[in-house]
């Protein structure tokens, strides 16, 4: 038996779990010392894992028995998914409350889930993709109760454990169903292709199917599963809350991408059902996001529940894509996915990283601790101000570039209920993001002189970032708009 | 296809039968003197003290955790062994590195205190 494994492809993700046992041992030898060496361990490892995946060429290859692949959308994926964590671990340098407890570790176990994400992206076979995705489950659980002498953070990572294991059995049953109607092949394609040749009943495939979706629904947080998405961003440590709300959920949503491509050619017979499922899917997580995260009063279940909505309109791009398909390239729900999903990375990340901010200069995260933070703080209010025009989609940010490009997709296809849900709740959702305006620039400041805590340099270099993303995007998005093209152009090849 | 599991049906239906005769004729037939000594927790004679409910030791949890992690190299040994000269110098290296990690997992336990009885 002869295995050939082509170490190069791999090397990326290798390289993030070597990085992540190098900080452990650093962390075993130098102990307190170490504190300063692990924020620079893990940026290098992040940096060196980029250009090993960018120096893999754009072109679809696939390896370790045809189990892990390759190719532009992969990489465009993989990309998003590290730039999220690079922010993040910034972002968790400048978060107080984590002080007391080992921060070593906690890098480490971030650098290791960034590496399962990437796995998850990268696996073409069913089992592969089981492993990968509990892999980057077991990892967010840890990270979500972190703070363990922490009431909320301990619930946190309570609940989206029982989320988790619930929705992964179920998940599992799916595969196993899977696996049996389509004869007991594991890798995705040739399982797609079996499904349409053996002539199955579609309502196995569709229970199967079902069962599945229960999985990857918990996993992007869209409706039915998203019980577990406001509790656990309110308890979990800020920089975990904005780790699950973009790496993760690119991750699930690179995985969902691949299943519909791979498990549901054009011409199967649950097309229409299925298009159903997820219709309702991204209709409920629009509606309930964003009328549900009208009533929050904590800024942190607020941007859980516009999450779950963002989730909506990626959806939606799905939906499109899996339905209308040009092989040529002009492939518009794929690319309306890819747009969004970068957009969505820095317009939501920028909003965590203020709010991460705010949090440690006024002690909280409700409402009231923003009243008139106009008056002083003036630059982290406007900040602020932007991130969330930008996630109600107004000109000129990234966030109107995605959605537009979403609702266009949806129209050119002829999904006028979705395309007409999307823009009604969009107009809502203005509503839900100016509330938090009206009160950091309306409301009176209260008396009391809140202290003033200097903010650490790594997170203004996140909050940069994030507003480079934002902006330059939004003003000029011909490169992100060109870049989103040339990677789902090849995204069929197997 | 769905046939070939009509077998694990009927087993199932006849091993419940089974269990429901036995019980049900043992009941009709046996004679009924219940005594106190016959009802007590262990007939032998040994006496209950206290609640049921007792409580363990977290620490015991920790002990647990790393011997499932142990438990679960010897089933990844145990296989590895039987294809041991197909897999050849490429599944040395393979293991070496597996039981590396897991051992790595030993030393930082160990050093982090997660050994230690207080």
């Amino acid at each position: 038996m002869k295995i050939d494994i082509n170490w190069a492809l791999l090397s990326p993700e290798l390289t993030l779990i070597g990085g992540a046992l190098v900080i452990f041992i650093v962390d075993l030898i130098f102990r307190r010392r170490a504190r300063y060496l692990h924020l620079p361990l893990a940026i290098i490892t992040l940096a060196v894992a980029s250009w090993l995946l960018s120096s893999l060429g754009w072109n679809y290859q696939s390896t370790v028995a045809d189990s892990f692949f390759t190719d532009r959308a992969a990489i465009f994926f993989k990309l998003i998914v590290y730039l999220g964590t690079f922010i993040i671990l910034l972002l968790a340098e400048g978060y107080r409350p984590l002080s007391r407890y080992p921060l070593p570790e906690f890098t480490g176990l971030i650098l290791l889930a960034a590496s399962a994400m990437s796995f998850m992206v990268s696996s073409k076979d069913l089992i592969l993709l089981y492993v990968s995705i509990e892999f980057a489950s077991i990892v967010s659980y840890i990270l979500a109760g972190y703070m363990r002498d922490n009431v909320e953070s301990a619930e946190a990572g309570l609940k989206y454990f029982l989320f988790g294991a619930s929705s992964s059995a179920v998940m599992l049953m799916g595969f196993a169903l899977l696996f049996y109607v389509s004869g007991g092949v594991t890798n995705l394609p040739a399982m797609g292709q079996a499904l349409v040749e053996n002539n199955i009943h579609p309502a196995f495939i569709i229970i199967a199917f079902g069962l599945v979706a229960v999985g990857l629904s918990y996993k992007v947080g869209a409706v039915p599963i998203h019980g577990w998405v406001p509790d656990t961003y309110q308890g979990a440590p800020t920089p975990i809350a904005a780790f699950l709300s973009v790496s993760s959920k690119v991750a699930g949503i690179a995985v969902l991408l691949r299943i519909i491509i791979w498990l549901l050619p054009q011409e199967s017979a649950i097309m229409g059902p299925w298009t159903m499922i997820l219709s309702f899917s991204a209709m409920a997580s629009m509606i309930l996001g964003t009328t549900v995260g009208i009533l929050q009063m904590n800024l942190k279940r607020l941007l859980a529940y516009s999450a779950i909505a963002h989730i909506g309109f990626v959806l939606i791009g799905i939906i499109v894509g899996m339905n209308y398909v040009t092989y040529t390239g002009n492939d518009f729900g794929k690319v309306s996915v890819l747009i969004y999903v970068a957009g969505y990375l820095f317009m939501n990340l920028g909003a965590f990283a203020i709010v991460n901010m705010i949090g440690n200069a006024t002690g909280g995260y409700e409402l009231h601790h923003y009243r008139g933070l106009a008056s002083r703080k003036p630059v982290l209010a406007l900040l602020l101000a932007v991130f969330l025009l930008a996630l109600a989609g107004i000109p000129p940010t990234v966030g109107f570039i995605a959605k537009f490009y979403v609702l266009a997709a949806a129209i050119k296809a002829d999904f006028i209920a979705l395309a007409v849900v999307g823009i009604l709740t969009s107009v809502v959702s203005l509503f839900l993001y100016a509330r938090v305006l009206k009160v950091m620039y309306m409301d009176k400041p209260p008396k009391e002189e809140i202290p003033s805590k200097p903010i650490p340099a790594p997170s203004w270099a996140a909050v940069g970032l994030c507003l480079l993303g934002t902006l330059l995007w939004g003003i000029y998005p011909g490169p992100l708009i060109h870049f989103a093209k040339f990677c789902v152009k090849q995204i069929w090849l197997q | 296809m769905f046939s070939d599991y009509a077998v694990v049906g009927i087993t199932i239906i006849v091993s419940l039968g089974f269990v429901a005769v036995a019980i049900v004729s043992a009941w009709l037939v046996r004679p009924k003197r219940p005594s106190k000594l016959k009802q007590s927790t262990y007939e032998c004679g040994e006496k209950p003290v206290g609640s049921g409910w007792v409580q363990y030791n977290v620490r015991f949890y920790l002990f647990a955790l790393a011997f499932v992690v142990f438990d679960v190299e010897i089933i990844f040994l145990f296989a590895w062994a039987v294809v041991f000269k197909d897999l050849g110098i490429f599944g040395l290296i393979e293991m070496a590195v597996f039981i590396f990690i897991l051992l790595f997992g030993l030393i930082w336990a160990w050093r982090k205190g997660a050994l230690k009885w207080v």
